[in-house]
């Protein structure tokens, strides 16, 4: 079972299919909980049709049985449309990369056991992430979408880490200038702002 | 000299003028004019003050006495600013000496320095263009308008807000210039977060450390419960009171006290002076808190420029001592340190705020003592020593994560 892990395809948003291990693409709890559903539904599926064939054939063979289930599983097909092939290359990678690590336990929902505090805690960002997030914005964005609409909260915290550490120590005037942010302020309401909000720049 | 009393009148002349608070339109436009047809960017690159034309800057770099006049002016403010009173009168001396206008021409410059940049920014953006200075940030302002924000168009507010966490938790600071930048982000900051306040003293309090009276500090678990108690019971759950009411020391920075004291110097030998030569002698004390509740403390005649950015443990002469905040009166801060001969020394100081806005900012002194062999209270004279301000010091943020 092992050397020839499950495969499971991604059909991209331009239809071109990816072939990931099933270990490494469950950290996506999206596709964790659709072949889970998945492998539940077959589960009821081929025991009516064993009964079934019970009935027919009278024949009670589990290898043969099992070997078929292993066959429908690795054909499973998931279409992601909205996430585009070269985005889907770039999160395989990833996933690749971390295939190995011990993550925090996340529920199903995707949201750490783990509070905000101890996330601080936590390695600022590790280096082959802030590698792989040095592309364009456009692509650091899609990424992060689609990580959220996969459900990948370790890449999804990497990504706003890293649009983080392009933040921080920057001035309002840099801010706007690496994300062409535009700036809907009047100069009395940019005077107001900077007034209420000075004590929380010396904290 | 000579050559300043014969321009004297010219100076007076365009200072007058400049002086003047509003300029007519003839003399913006003369103004423009100059702005056109010089390379004032000069002004702002090179630290140069030279400008073509009628001006009191170009008659000074035509000097080299009056050249030094100016810069020793400049040197003597500087001095001024940081408290060191002793090197801005001999500065301001030396400079007074080569020309007895040089104040007069030192505001000329500045106000003329100053109007330059109200034109820069109040004019149209193909004036800006002509001037390099400011020409690169207005050209990037039009490629703004033009480019959308992918940030803002893409993401959903969900991922925008765990953005925004995530740089509060890296730096408050930065969290405050995120929501700065313009509507949208803002009201995701700080309108619609509920717990923007919340985090902010979560953050501040965290770090704090408490005592119940000398060398008596209170556990984790007591923390707890006092944290709980103040926010609870005292401040009715409102974080933004208990943030602007209930002091705090500040990590991102240093507290600085800045002393002047006059000592009576000796004659030189064989001087026949009649007057007794003092010297001002300015020295510094310096605060700096660390979250693990210790604090670095520092005495010197070092300027701020030098020390700020090195103070940290080990540095020169620094000692360590240890702090903590009372508990029962939440303003009295204790610093704890060993002295050469081991006793224990106390300091203790009031935390105050030093304007409404700037809450916490100010430590004065209420006394500092130790007990000797047999328990007798010893206090150090205090009469002399001045208050200490809080600095917001850039280059300490990146620590305080190591650190805690």
């Amino acid at each position: 079972m092992s050397e020839s892990e499950k495969m499971i395809t991604l059909v991209s948003g331009e239809g071109a299919e990816h072939q990931v291990p099933e270990s490494i693409i469950s950290k996506s709890i999206l596709i964790k909980n659709f072949l889970q559903d998945f492998q539940n539904d077959k589960r009821e599926t081929t025991n009516t049709k064993s009964s079934l064939m019970d009935d027919i054939n009278d024949i009670d063979d589990d290898d043969e049985e099992q070997e078929e289930v292993a066959q429908t599983e690795n054909d499973i097909v998931m279409p992601i449309p909205n996430v585009r092939s070269s985005i889907l290359t770039k999160i395989i990678k990833w996933l690749e990369h971390h295939k190995n690590d011990t993550t925090l336990e996340y529920n199903n929902d995707g949201t750490s056991s783990t509070s905000v505090d101890d996330l601080r805690r936590t390695d600022p960002l590790d280096e082959w992430d802030k590698q792989f997030f040095s592309v364009n914005q456009e692509t650091m964005y899609e990424i992060i979408l689609a990580s959220n609409y996969l459900n990948i909260p370790q890449l999804l915290d990497s990504g706003c880490k890293v649009i983080a550490n392009m933040i921080r120590g920057k001035s309002d005037v840099e801010i706007r200038q690496i994300f062409n942010i535009e700036d809907d302020f009047t100069k009395e309401e940019k005077e107001a702002i900077r007034r209420e909000n000075e004590w929380a720049e010396q904290i | 000299m000579a050559v300043i009393s014969s321009a004297e009148t010219n100076v007076a002349e365009i200072s007058d003028r400049f002086m003047s608070t509003n300029l007519n339109e003839k003399e913006t436009n003369r103004l423009q004019e100059i702005i056109k047809n010089h390379k004032l960017t000069n002004i702002y690159k090179d630290g140069k003050y030279m400008i073509d034309g009628v001006n009191v800057l170009d008659y000074i770099e035509a000097n080299e006495n009056s050249q030094k006049a100016i810069d020793d002016f400049i040197k003597a403010a500087e001095k001024e600013k940081v408290g060191k009173m002793n090197d801005a009168v001999a500065l301001y001396r030396s400079a007074m000496r080569i020309c007895e206008d040089i104040e007069k021409i030192y505001r000329t410059k500045i106000k003329y320095e100053y109007e330059l940049e109200l034109l820069a920014k109040s004019n149209d953006k193909e004036t800006m263009k002509e001037i390099q200075f400011t020409g690169e940030s207005s050209s990037e302002d039009e490629n703004l308008t033009n480019e959308p924000c992918l940030l803002l168009d893409l993401l959903p507010k969900t991922i925008l807000r765990q953005i925004s966490l995530e740089v509060f938790n890296l730096s408050p600071e930065s969290f405050v210039r995120l929501a700065s930048t313009c509507t949208s982000l803002q009201s995701l900051c700080f309108q619609n977060n509920g717990s923007f306040y919340k985090n902010f003293a979560e953050r501040v309090y965290k770090y704090q450390v408490y005592d119940m009276g000398l060398s008596l500090r209170i556990s984790a678990e007591e923390k707890k419960v006092i944290d709980e108690w103040n926010i609870v019971d005292y401040y009715n759950n409102n974080y933004e009171k208990m943030l602007k009411m209930r002091p705090y020391i500040k990590f991102q920075g240093v507290y600085i006290s800045v002393n002047n004291y006059i000592r009576q110097g000796g004659y030189v030998e064989g001087s026949s002076s009649l007057f007794n030569p003092i010297h001002m002698v300015t020295y510094y004390r310096y605060f700096r808190f660390m979250p693990n509740g210790d604090v670095i403390r520092l005495l010197t005649t070092d300027e701020p420029s030098v020390v700020v950015k090195n103070l940290y443990y080990g540095y020169k002469d620094s000692g360590i001592g240890r702090w903590s905040i009372n508990t029962t009166n939440a303003n009295l801060l204790t610093i704890e340190r060993l002295n050469k001969t081991g006793d224990k020394c106390y300091e203790q100081l009031n935390i105050e705020n030093h304007t409404k806005r700037l809450p916490h900012n100010k430590l004065t002194w209420i006394e500092s003592f130790f007990y000797d062999e047999v328990g007798e209270k010893f206090n150090f004279n205090l009469k002399k020593e001045k208050n200490f301000y809080f600095s917001r010091v850039r280059s300490y943020d990146v620590e305080i994560g190591v650190l805690t």
